[in-house]
């Protein structure tokens, strides 16, 4: 920036005129709005809210560039940071200012997008969705009617679809809506219901291969906002969600993935009853054989460990580890291709000790091959946390309870020669997880506030659809002190015998592991013995 | 497996070369059509092997193509040229030792030009390939084997050409064809310099820049339609690549070239100071704009604009007129505003005038903040100015006095 020049000073004198005046020149004017929207940094809240019907004004322009760059104007003034130096979620224009404009920017936006004359406009759709991120709750009383509209474009471009930039914004723009709406007053979640399973349901039928991972997406979130289990709407739908072809489209898996976990949360007994389990582990298992959605069946697989009553599923665990274990092999030859198999394996082995305990995880596993657990563990489930820190916090929370619960509940593991060096092992590998992450385990953030979403061809994910990331054992609110004090329930079952052994461990490497784990007892007021 | 029958790309080409009578043509012209698209879709078995040419067909048609282009009327030449250059494609240089050599042989300014352009559009579709991709080590070896054959005799057909241009001036139709003939082999020259500078150029750097600069000087008005405004002449077409060939070298920073920056910094200045406002000067225009662009971008060539005089030259002759709203301008707001908001908002719009003129303005105010500052500063108070003698009318000085703004404010994303 050239600071010889005062851009107040010139703006004042030359833009603010033009932009005052909606009948001068169309260019002219579509260059004071470009000006003012690329200036909007020098602006204080005062300068924003003063510019704000200003360009709501132009939104009713003849001209398609005057009109657009008006939008794009508002949705930049709705993402102007107070500073711009230094990270920060905190806008100039928020929810606060944006109130007393809502009536007529809605009504300036949706004229052009109910405007059959123009072709979609991506600036426009994209304005509207920030605005109704940014008006959130203030629009409980026109939901209906904003809704009708994005349904009725919807209906519109169904028919072609051109311009996906259009369309990405025009579903995220639902999304946002369900998620502002239905987050406060989950009851309203049929009323969203009722407006939009038409609409989607004519996509489905019509199979706009364009929309189906949209639909998909919002069908999920809506699902996991219904405060009551499955309505008959989704009941009916959930057959026909297991149609094979469906899977076969890979833009449609992460979707479809996502619903039918929102599926299991909110109605697995009701599946059960109706024999949708084997389907579902049909398609965990068609899922895991390609390397581009095994991440997808391992969603699924934990949505069933988490909301599939452990009775019907008792017959079932040993096929699922079967097939778990005849990928892990095949995935064994070129470890480095497979590496997130590992992680994900890891990561699912964690999960189901901690879910179900050390003992159920051994049974299973030496149902299938006698003593096979341990060796598992050492070779495949340590390594890849020992060689790199989980990606999330949640991964890690996932990871340090299923181990905790293995390190501290397997006697027989200490039966067996190698025992306490596995033992070591695990401990090791639980510090280390622990260290990488500190202590804010759980803290997931959301954020509404990415300016820029992409839109791909293959799988747009909807940003405002987007589910929070599920915590598996809500019942351990610290994960650290869950960790030290089923140590010291160990130690202190038979003293004398473990501090030696983790001493002896976590001196071997560098000794960080050793004050790591101290602090973290220190923290937790425990002491070993 | 389906094949094509034996020989039948053979007789395809039999008959183009037989068919020469004049009712005839609409025949031959759909023949060689025919041929094109067999070589298209099945030369290459890689991609597709249910169809077999057989290879005692392939060599035939590999020794007779290049002959038999340079015995048909245009219309047909441009069909065996695209065959050629899509089996050059597959096989060149490996698998068709004969292929340069035998281009090469018509390498002649006595003979006839038509057959001559042929077989340097030929020649230069098939080394585009050389342009804009990544080094390694099969693409050097390929970029060798046609330097060691073509290098010498290039230059030699562009001095030959250039003399006979130097030395009749007569015959306009004649002149077309050598200057189309020169455009063509510094097109060629752009692909075979675009990965490194080869060292039979360096060493021959003097003689191309010789021609180089005769062109940019040269003038004739025989050539010039005073009606035309939208095509450019066989001229102008030749002089924005030989700018483009000096652009490479500017970009790539080629030591050899240094010397002779400040002969053509002055004949490219020169050159752009005569282009017309005219959409058949673009591209010439365009080009010695990113021209200069880069040369007031980079430091070490700072001293060649380091005064005032020059800056307000530039800016007062080239950046302003160029900024000026053109009536494709409003009608591309009005008509067709997707591509006008794309090109405005975004950017992306790299070669029209007004891009470059903006580009060229944000080199200098970067280059020289100051005074490029205070320079443009003086032209914004005349324009408002001017737009508030007549706001009705003027509107366009004010808006070419706000993208002014937008340049010395170094902006670059807009909204």
């Amino acid at each position: 920036m050239n600071d010889k020049l005062d851009v107040m000073d010139f703006f004042v004198q030359n833009i603010l005129p033009e932009l005052q005046q909606t009948n001068g020149h169309a260019m002219l004017n579509a260059t004071a709005i470009k000006f003012a929207t690329t200036f909007r940094n020098q602006f204080t809240t005062e300068h924003l809210t003063a510019l704000m019907p200003l360009l709501i004004k132009h939104l009713s322009s003849s001209s398609v560039v005057v009109h657009t760059y008006a939008a794009a104007g508002i949705e930049k003034v709705l993402v102007t940071k107070k500073q711009i130096d230094i990270p920060t979620k905190e806008t100039k224009f928020g929810q606060k200012e944006l109130k007393q404009f809502l009536e007529p920017l809605f009504t300036g936006l949706f004229s052009i997008v109910d405007n059959e004359q123009l072709s979609e406009n991506e600036y426009v759709m994209k304005a509207v969705m920030r605005s109704l991120s940014v008006a959130r709750d203030d629009l409980v009383a026109v939901t209906e009617i904003v809704l009708n509209k994005l349904t009725a474009s919807l209906g519109r471009v169904a028919k072609n679809p051109k311009n996906p930039y259009f369309n990405h914004y025009l579903f995220e723009s639902i999304a946002v809506l369900v998620k502002s709406v239905c987050s406060k007053n989950p009851e309203y979640t049929s009323a969203f219901e009722a407006l939009l399973f038409p609409p989607f349901q004519h996509v489905l039928q019509m199979e706009v291969l364009e929309f189906t991972p949209y639909v998909f997406q919002v069908l999920a979130q809506l699902l996991e906002y219904r405060p009551d289990g499955l309505s008959d709407a989704y009941s009916s739908l959930f057959g026909p969600l297991m149609t094979p072809s469906l899977w076969e489209s890979k833009g449609n898996v992460p979707g479809l993935t996502r619903l039918v976990t929102a599926y299991l949360l909110k109605g697995a007994p009701q599946l059960i009853a109706q024999n949708h389990l084997m389907p579902i582990l049909g398609v965990f298992q068609k899922l895991l054989s390609s390397k581009a959605n095994e991440t997808n069946g391992f969603l699924l697989l934990e949505a069933i460990i988490l909301y599939v009553p452990m009775d019907s599923l008792r017959g079932v665990f040993k096929d699922i580890f079967q097939v778990l274990l005849v990928r892990l092999q095949s995935a064994a030859q070129n470890k480095q291709k497979n590496a997130r198999y590992f992680t994900l394996v890891s990561n699912y082995f964690s999960l189901f000790a901690g879910k179900y305990g050390a003992q159920a995880f051994v049974e299973q596993l030496d149902a299938i091959q006698q003593g096979i657990a341990f060796t598992l563990l050492k070779q495949f489930w340590l390594p890849p946390l020992v060689q790199s820190a989980p990606s999330t916090k949640m991964d890690a929370k996932i990871n340090i309870v299923g181990l905790t619960k293995i390190l501290c509940e397997s006697p027989s593991l200490l039966e067996r020669p190698d025992g306490q060096e596995i033992w070591g092992d695990i401990l090791f590998a639980i510090v280390q997880a622990a260290s990488s992450v500190g202590t804010g385990l759980g803290s997931n953030n959301e954020d509404d506030f990415v300016v820029e979403m992409s839109y791909d061809s293959a799988y747009s994910k909807l940003h405002f659809a987007s589910k929070p990331v599920t915590d598996p054992f809500p019942e351990v609110p610290d994960v650290m002190m869950y960790m030290v004090k089923s140590l010291q329930t160990l130690c202190s079952s038979q003293p004398g015998k473990f501090p030696p052994l983790i001493k002896n461990r976590l001196e071997m490497s560098s000794g960080k592991e050793a004050a790591i784990l101290q602090s973290m007892m220190q923290k937790s007021g425990v002491n070993l013995v | 497996m389906l094949r094509v029958q034996p020989s039948h790309p053979l007789q395809c080409l039999q008959l183009v070369s037989q068919c020469t009578a004049p009712q005839d043509s609409p025949i031959r012209q759909a023949v060689a059509v025919h041929f094109k698209n067999l070589v298209k879709n099945f030369w290459d078995e890689e991609k597709i092997d249910s169809v077999k040419i057989s290879p005692s067909d392939r060599a035939l048609i590999k020794t007779h193509l290049v002959d038999l282009m340079c015995t048909v009327p245009p219309a047909i030449q441009v069909q065996c040229s695209e065959s050629i250059a899509l089996i050059a494609a597959v096989d060149f240089p490996e698998q068709w030792d004969n292929l340069l050599p035998e281009l090469i042989s018509k390498f002649t300014v006595d003979g006839d030009l038509e057959n001559l352009n042929g077989v340097l559009l030929t020649a230069s579709s098939i080394f585009k390939r050389f342009r804009y991709v990544q080094r390694n080590d099969a693409l050097y070896r390929d970029i060798l084997y046609v330097l060691q054959k073509l290098a010498e005799p290039m230059l030699k057909l562009f001095q030959m050409l250039t003399k006979s241009v130097e030395e009749h001036q007569g015959n306009v139709q004649l002149l077309n064809n050598k200057l189309k003939a020169l455009r063509t082999l510094c097109r060629i020259f752009f692909s075979l310099n675009w990965q490194d500078l080869p060292e039979f150029f360096e060493d021959h750097m003097g003689e191309w820049m010789e021609c180089f600069s005769f062109f940019l000087k040269y003038e004739n008005v025989a050539l010039v339609d005073p009606d035309e405004e939208d095509e450019p002449t066989t001229l102008d077409r030749l002089q924005a690549a030989v700018v483009d060939n000096l652009n490479l070298y500017v970009s790539k920073d080629e030591e050899p070239f240094l010397p002779h920056l400040p002969n053509f910094t002055t004949l490219v200045w020169g050159l752009l100071l005569k282009t017309t406002m005219l959409p058949k000067h673009d591209v010439l225009a365009v080009t010695c704009i990113r021209f200069l662009s880069s040369l007031v971008g980079k430091l070490m060539h700072k001293s060649l604009f380091d005064n005032e005089s020059t800056l307000r030259e530039i800016i007062g002759k080239i950046v302003v007129p160029n900024l000026q709203i053109r009536e494709t301008d409003e009608e591309r707001f009005e008509d067709d505003p997707a591509d006008f908001i794309m090109t405005d908002m975004e950017g992306s719009d790299s070669n029209s005038r007004r891009k470059c003129a903006q580009d060229l303005l944000k080199s200098m105010s970067r280059q020289f903040e100051s005074q490029a500052t205070s320079i443009c500063s003086e032209h914004i108070t005349t324009m408002l100015n001017d737009y508030n003698t007549d706001k009705a009318n003027k509107w366009g000085s004010k808006d070419v006095a706000v993208s002014f703004y937008f340049e010395i404010m170094h902006v670059k994303n807009y909204l």
